[in-house]
C-alpha cells in the first residue's frame, strides 16, 4: 500500500518513526569540504571500515546505520528532517547502496575493484551517486583519479574523474563526489580505480555509491531548521536502507532527527 | 488528467520520482551555465550547428526526467538545494531549442534558422533567451544583434546583447524588444566587432521554471541551502520530454559545488 491522500498521511506519520541522529564532529578538508559521518561516533555509533575488494551493500542492519525499521506492510516515505549543525552548512541524507575499502594512495597503477552491484529500489542505479571515502589519511600530495563504472544503463567501462575536486592530503571521513561520463545518470557499480600521481602514504580508501534522500540546510550555526513531508517531495524510503548523513560545506556536531511516515 | 486536489498531490508524490544532480563548478562572473560542466548528470554535449535541436530528456546533460503514463501529468513538487562559494540563486530551465557554431569573429550576419519550440507548444510564449558561450571568444567589446520571431509569431524582432569576453559557460540573457514576452526562433545573429577570438556561441530558448535562492551571508567556503515545497514553487508543470537545466547567478564569484534534489509529483 501507498500514501495516497493526506488522510493516509497523517495516519502514516502517527504510525511511522522518529529517529534520533547525534554525531561529535567529522574529519573535512578542503574549501568547500564534503564530510562522511560513517565513522564518526554518536548515535548511530561508528561504522566498521566497509570490506575490501568488492566490498559489500550495506543494509539497515550494518554497523553505522540509521536505524530505520522496514516497515511491517506497505512503504516508508521521509516525512520530516530536523536539525542542526556548528556550522554553516547543510546535511544532506543518503542511502548507502555499496561500499568498499582497502584502496592505496601509495601507488598509481590500477586497483581493481569489482564492486558489489546496487540493490536498491531496483538494480539500475538510476539516480545514483559515486564518491571516494577516506578510512585511514593518505598522506601529502595531490592526485587526480579515474574510476572505471558501469552507468545506469548497464553501459559498461564508462569512465568518471574528480574533475574540479581536490583530491590531496585527505583525512579520515572526507568524502569526494565523482563527476559522472558525459550524459550519465547514474551508477550501478565500479570495476576500478587509477590515481595519475602516487600520494606519500598508502591509506585506506574506498567507494562508495549513494542515493540522495534529502537535503537539510543548516545555514545558520547551531540552530536548527525543520523540512516537512512537503519539502522533502514525500521522499521514499526502501525497504533495507542504509541511511547516513554527509555534510557538505564543512564538518560540524551533527544533531537530528527524521521522521518515517509508513503506509 | 491533472493533480488538482491535496490527495492528488500526496498522490502525486509518492507515485512521482526523485531527480538528483550535483555539479562540481561552473564559470565564473554573471550567469553560469551547467550544461557544459561536469557532476550528476554528467557533461552536457554541445548542440549542433546552424539550426540546432530541441533538446529533449534523452539529451546528453539533462537531468534525469521521466515522462508520465497514462496521460498523467507532471509538477515540480519540491527542491532541495544547497550551493557553496557564494551567495546567489539558482534557476531551473527546461532547455526548449538550443544551437551552437556562431563565431566571435565574424561580424557579417550568420545564419541559425532554429528549429521550433515542442513544449509545451510551438508558441514560445513566456521564454527566455539566451547566448551561450561553448568556447571562450576573444575579449574585445562587441554586441550581438539577433533577429528573432517572437510569440505571437512577429519576425523581424530585433535585440542587441554583449558577446565580448565571453568565456565557458557564461550565458548572457537577452532583452527582447518592446513588449515581447516569448521568443520563437532565432534567425540570425551578427556581431558588432570581432571579438578576436572565434570560439563558440550558441542561442538557448529556455522556459523558466523554479527561482532556488542560496542565501549564504558568510561568504567564500560556506554554504547556503533552500527547501522549497509544492506551494512555494507553486506546482508548476514540468511538460513531457522536458529537458531540465539548471543555470547560476552568483554575481562575480566562483561558482559551485551545487547539490539538491528535486521532487516530481506525476498524476
Amino acid at each position: 500500500m501507498t500514501i495516497n491522500t493526506m488522510d493516509q498521511l497523517v495516519a502514516g506519520l502517527s504510525a511511522g518513526q522518529q529517529i534520533p541522529i547525534v554525531k561529535y564532529g567529522s574529519a573535512v578538508s578542503g574549501t568547500p569540504g564534503w564530510a562522511s559521518y560513517w565513522i564518526i561516533n554518536g548515535q548511530p555509533g561508528a561504522a566498521a571500515t566497509p570490506p575490501t575488494g568488492s566490498g559489500a551493500v550495506p543494509t539497515n542492519a550494518t554497523s553505522g546505520a540509521i536505524s530505520f525499521v522496514n516497515p511491517s506492510t506497505g512503504v516508508a516515505y521521509l516525512a520530516g528532517f530536523r536539525g542542526q549543525t556548528g556550522g554553516t552548512t547543510c546535511i544532506i541524507l543518503y542511502d548507502r547502496l555499496v561500499h568498499t575499502s582497502g584502496l592505496v594512495g601509495n601507488i598509481n597503477t590500477l586497483q581493481t575493484i569489482n564492486s558489489a552491484s546496487v540493490n536498491r529500489p531496483d538494480s539500475t542505479g538510476i539516480g545514483a551517486e559515486l564518491f571516494i571515502e577516506m578510512y585511514a589519511a593518505s598522506g601529502s600530495g595531490a592526485t587526480n583519479v579515474t574510476i572505471s563504472y558501469t552507468n545506469q544503463a548497464g553501459t559498461t567501462g564508462q569512465v568518471a574523474t574528480n574533475g574540479s575536486q581536490t583530491i590531496a592530503s585527505l583525512p579520515i571521513g572526507q568524502i569526494v563526489p565523482m563527476q559522472l561520463a558525459s550524459g550519465d545518470t547514474g551508477i550501478r557499480s565500479v570495476q576500478s580505480i587509477t590515481l595519475s600521481t602516487a600520494l606519500a602514504s598508502a591509506g585506506n580508501f574506498g567507494i562508495t555509491i549513494a542515493r540522495k534522500i534529502a537535503v537539510l540546510p543548516s545555514s545558520v550555526q547551531n540552530t536548527a531548521s525543520s523540512v516537512d513531508p512537503f519539502g522533502l517531495g514525500l521522499a521514499t524510503i526502501p525497504n533495507n536502507a542504509c541511511l547516513f548523513p554527509i555534510t557538505f560545506g564543512g564538518a560540524q556536531a551533527l544533531f537530528g532527527m527524521i521522521q518515517v511516515a509508513q503506509g | 488528467m491533472a493533480i488538482t486536489t491535496m490527495d492528488q498531490l500526496v498522490s502525486g508524490l509518492t507515485v512521482g520520482f526523485r531527480s538528483p544532480f550535483y555539479k562540481a563548478q561552473a564559470a565564473a562572473g554573471g550567469l553560469a551555465s551547467f550544461w557544459r560542466y561536469g557532476g550528476i548528470p554528467g557533461i552536457g554535449a554541445i548542440p549542433p550547428t546552424g539550426v540546432g535541436e530541441a533538446p529533449t530528456e534523452a539529451t546528453l546533460g539533462a537531468l534525469y526526467f521521466v515522462n508520465p503514463t497514462g496521460g498523467a501529468f507532471s509538477y515540480l513538487a519540491s527542491a532541495e538545494f544547497a550551493e557553496a562559494s557564494q551567495a546567489g540563486t539558482t534557476y531551473l530551465y527546461d532547455r526548449l531549442v538550443h544551437t551552437s557554431g556562431l563565431s566571435g569573429t565574424v561580424t557579417t550576419s550568420q545564419t541559425v534558422n532554429s528549429v521550433a519550440i515542442t513544449r509545451p507548444d510551438s508558441l514560445g510564449a513566456g521564454t527566455d533567451l539566451f547566448i551561450e558561450c561553448f568556447t571562450s571568444v576573444g575579449g574585445t567589446a562587441s554586441n550581438a544583434t539577433i533577429i528573432y520571431t517572437n510569440q505571437s509569431g512577429t519576425s523581424g524582432r530585433t535585440a542587441v546583447v554583449s558577446v565580448g569576453n565571453m568565456s565557458l559557460g557564461n550565458l548572457q540573457l537577452v532583452s527582447l524588444a518592446s513588449g515581447d514576452t516569448g521568443v520563437r526562433s532565432v534567425q540570425s545573429v551578427t556581431l558588432s566587432a570581432s571579438t578576436g577570438v572565434a570560439g563558440n556561441l550558441g542561442i538557448v530558448i529556455g522556459r523558466r521554471i523554479a527561482i532556488l535562492p542560496a542565501s549564504n551571508a558568510n561568504g567564500s567556503g560556506f554554504v547556503g541551502a533552500t527547501v522549497q515545497d509544492a506551494f512555494a514553487l507553486g506546482l508548476p508543470q514540468l511538460y513531457d520530454h522536458s529537458c531540465l537545466w539548471m543555470i547560476g547567478g552568483y554575481g562575480s564569484g566562483f561558482v559551485g559545488p551545487i547539490t539538491g534534489m528535486l521532487g516530481i509529483a506525476q498524476g
